[in-house]
């Protein structure tokens, strides 16, 4: 019995072929490119670069531009089509090191339209600055604490960009890809 | 302003009491302008009337800076708020979290799959199933398996067996939190039936590492799906008895009408999820509105605040929809029961995980809101990214926001009603 | 200082009543719960009296690990799948036989999330039902779960069979040899006489 599972767990589940399929409440990219694209939002066509949901991906997003962030956030918020109200996520994220760039990644939603969006943005590793949305969603206050705690990533006009879950005078981000794990902390060790 | 003027105990001045200051109920000591005689300003600019009297200040106070926290029973955990009060009233709430900071995401990057399971329970330690649930729900949606039948009937019956748990907790601690010390035993005695519940069938009270990537790790052991439906039967009689506890009691009422009121807009402004937004009156639940397992299939109603007791949106509200919450996860748990069917519980999976590389983020409503594992996997062993979205943390962020204003003895009141786990807020 | 009347919103002074009533609906809502204490009083605790009566520990529960010595084949896959990486091993392989020098856990980092017990592939680690884990060093915490070090009783009698066997092979292979060599020396007899005499000057 014991032998013919292991010999089961060796065969791995074919994966369901529709498994990366959209949700209902995922809001269709290219709709919401062309919502974000003038004239109705901020950006030019070729500026928005969507990432559709698919086998190898499985989550799609639209990479937008870092200097056009807030606007498009404030698109994201206000119009009339979008109207996501709450910024759910966001995540800084450091792919790997031969990356020079680190993404932060807008996970947001509207109650009004039961509907579910991401956005991406890159920001430079040798200057990582990008516009606070907090003026948008209140709630990203505490999110891009996080990310810049974590990340490293700074957040411009942001109204008290602190460290939020380390100490404040803690040495690197812990979330880059080349952080390395201190030796010892105010004389306790840490190995 | 108050320590640079000369008359600092003067018995004239004052301001009328405008009846209509609902935007700013008090008139803190020390924070109003003088005028060149040493008098208070009228901040609402309404001279007084024939026969009406001025609230005169006795003493004039200076802000002081107190910490509430990270010691203090009331917080639920090691949170520190510090408090700037004028007398009695906060003018001024900064929250500091953090001291329970174990970089969870940072674990996530640097163990295995399913290794990362047991850290899943410690972030939210009262409701881990829905934690596990949650991140083996978005390794799974990378993975594409399907969960058999049976494990998604388990899951679901954890899952919210695991809810009535945490908000018996809630109920129970904030009763305490308010100087109702009864209820917090009646609470615990039926918490700790779940608990055996759960220990039967998987050997944990607390951090279960139950729910697994594919199913779950057990099948649940003879007699348990009775005793399952045992609790049900008793709990829907017990849960009656919390009401005439805690819930009707009128002094109890009194230090949550009315206290602590968040608007629908701040609401989502602050993205605050779960029973803090559908206790402002917002009809929001993932399990109802973007359903995911099994919840499409079952009926259940979502409960949100209606003011009944004072305000839309006060802390007797957000109270109130977990007690209603509570009910509805019952109805859940029996019509698992009903549903549940013999089979496997595992889905077959290679031994050593490789997870395909893509983004996945999935929402799961935890007790406290949506719990969101936000994963990226670039094909390997581990994880590139592991996000953790904490409703709990998301909740707790209103806090700045919404203290001001209130009396001192109420920011109790407040902080517990948003019913945090500091496991998670610190992660 | 200021007006506490501003603390209670209009609303729920309207809804409140008048003093009299308060009074009364504070001592009724009070009375209410009173009564569910008073039912309760008369019943049995629902708590046990720990050190002397003890909850019944379920079958799954997990507490301090055992381990099935004789079925273990040191393949480190507890070890492998531990996430906090508390399990150390170390035996030495004789042939089929192991024996063992250390098989121990480190309670300090231990977090009984028993993902150890399921790629077993001989089901022989198990979380028991132990738990009281109180020391007063923390050197302590580090259990071995061997019950014997070294080979077991039963190990050393199956070796010495093995090495019984094996010496009765290599006996018998050594004969076969020998018997396959007697025609070859008898084919070959001039041969063996000067090996011999060879061999003899050291010898003397």
């Amino acid at each position: 019995m014991a032998e013919a599972e292991s010999k089961d767990k060796e065969k791995p589940a074919p994966p369901n072929p529709k498994f990366w399929e959209p949700a209902p409440w995922d809001h269709d990219l290219q709709a919401l490119a062309r919502r974000l694209a003038k004239p109705h939002g901020p950006c030019t066509a070729d500026e928005l670069k969507v990432v559709a949901w698919g086998p190898k991906q499985v989550e799609g997003y639209i990479d937008v531009p870092a200097a056009k962030i807030l606007d498009v956030c404030r698109t994201l918020r206000d119009d009339a089509e979008c109207r996501y109200d709450i910024a759910m996520c966001i995540s800084g994220v450091d792919y790997s090191n031969d990356d020079p760039q680190l993404a932060v990644i807008y996970h947001v939603l509207s109650i009004e339209k039961n509907r579910r969006a991401q956005i991406r943005t890159w920001v430079p590793k040798s200057d990582p600055t990008l516009d606070t949305v907090e003026s948008i969603w209140p709630a990203a206050n505490w999110h891009e604490r996080e990310t810049y705690d974590l990340v490293g990533i700074v957040f411009r006009n942001h109204s008290d960009l602190r460290r939020i879950l380390c100490p404040e005078d803690w040495v690197g981000f812990p979330l880059r890809k080349n952080y390395e794990f201190p030796k010892e902390y105010h004389g306790i060790s840490c190995v | 302003m108050a320590s640079s003027h000369p008359q600092t105990t003067s018995h004239s001045g004052g301001t009328a009491h405008s009846g209509s200051a609902a935007a700013l109920p008090f008139r803190p000591a020390g924070s109003g302008e003088y005028d060149e005689d040493g008098n208070l300003k009228p901040k609402f600019g309404r001279p007084l009337a024939e026969g009406e009297r001025e609230i005169v200040m006795d003493v004039r106070t200076q802000d002081m800076e107190m910490n509430m926290g990270p010691q203090h029973p009331s917080t639920h955990g090691v949170l520190r708020v510090l408090l700037r009060v004028d007398g009695e009233v906060v003018t001024q709430a900064v929250p500091y979290i953090g001291y329970i900071h174990r970089c969870a995401e940072k674990i996530g990057e640097s163990v295995e799959w399913i290794q990362y399971l047991p850290y899943t329970d410690r972030y939210d330690y009262l409701a881990a199933m829905n934690n596990n649930l949650g991140y083996s729900m978005a390794v799974e949606k990378l993975l594409g398996v399907e969960i058999p039948q049976r494990a998604m009937y388990i899951r679901t019956i954890c899952a919210e067996l695991n809810r009535i748990g945490s908000h018996l907790i809630a109920f129970g601690t904030y009763g305490l939190d308010l100087g109702a010390f009864t209820p917090f035993f009646y609470s615990f005695r039926e918490r700790e039936w779940i608990l055996s519940i759960f220990e039967k069938i998987c050997g944990a009270r607390l951090t279960y590492s139950f729910i697994r990537i594919g199913g779950v790790f057990n099948d649940a052991p003879p007699g348990w799906l009775e005793e399952v439906e045992a609790f049900c039967d008793d709990f829907e009689e017990k849960w009656k008895e919390y009401n005439d506890l805690l819930s009707d009691n009128l002094i109890f009422v009194r230090r949550t009408a009315d206290i602590g009121v968040i608007s629908k807009e701040d609401a989502l402004a602050y993205g605050l999820t779960g029973p803090c937004l559908r206790g402002s009156g917002v009809k929001y639940d993932l399990r109802k509105d973007q359903p995911y397992e099994l919840y499409s299939k079952l009926e259940f109603n979502v409960p949100v605040g209606e003011g009944k007791k004072g305000q839309l949106g006060d802390c007797w509200d957000r109270y109130d929809v977990r007690m209603q919450e509570m009910r509805e996860s019952v109805r859940i748990i029996r019509q698992c029961l009903a549903g549940i069917q013999e089979g496997p519980v595992l889905a077959k999976l290679a031994a050593a995980l490789k997870v395909p590389a893509g983004h996945a983020y999935v929402g799961i409503e935890n007790p406290r809101g949506e719990l969101g594992h936000f994963v990226i996997s670039g094909g390997d062993k581990k994880a590139i990214r592991l996000r953790v979205r904490g409703p709990s943390f998301c909740n707790l962020s209103i806090l700045p926001k919404m203290l001001p204003g209130t009396m001192l003895a109420d920011s109790v009141a407040l902080i517990g009603s948003i019913d945090i786990v500091l496991g998670e807020v610190d992660r | 200082m200021v007006n506490f009347a501003d603390n209670t919103a209009p609303d729920s002074q309207a809804k409140a009543g008048g003093w009299w009533s308060d009074v009364w609906l504070g001592l009724w809502t009070t009375l209410v719960g009173m009564r569910i204490t008073l039912k309760y009083f008369f019943k049995k605790p629902v708590t046990v009296q720990y050190p002397e009566e003890r909850m019944p520990i379920p079958d799954r529960y997990r507490g301090i690990h055992y381990l099935e010595q004789e079925k273990c084949i040191y393949c480190f896959q507890c070890a492998r799948a531990c996430p906090v990486d508390c399990i150390t091993m170390e035996a030495v392989r004789h042939g089929k036989e192991l024996e063992w020098i250390s098989f121990s856990v480190d309670y300090n980092r231990c977090m009984f999330c028993e993902l150890c017990t399921y790629p077993c592939p001989k089901d022989c680690i198990h979380e028991g039902k132990e738990f009281a884990l109180v020391t007063y060093d923390r050197k302590e915490l580090i259990h071995d779960l061997l019950t014997y070090r070294g080979l077991s009783d039963e190990a050393k009698v199956r070796l010495a069979e093995a090495e019984k066997e094996k010496a009765a092979k290599e006996a018998a292979k050594a004969a076969k040899a020998a018997a396959a060599a007697k025609p070859a020396a008898a084919a070959k007899p001039a041969s063996a006489p000067g090996a011999g005499d060879a061999a003899a000057p050291p010898a003397s």
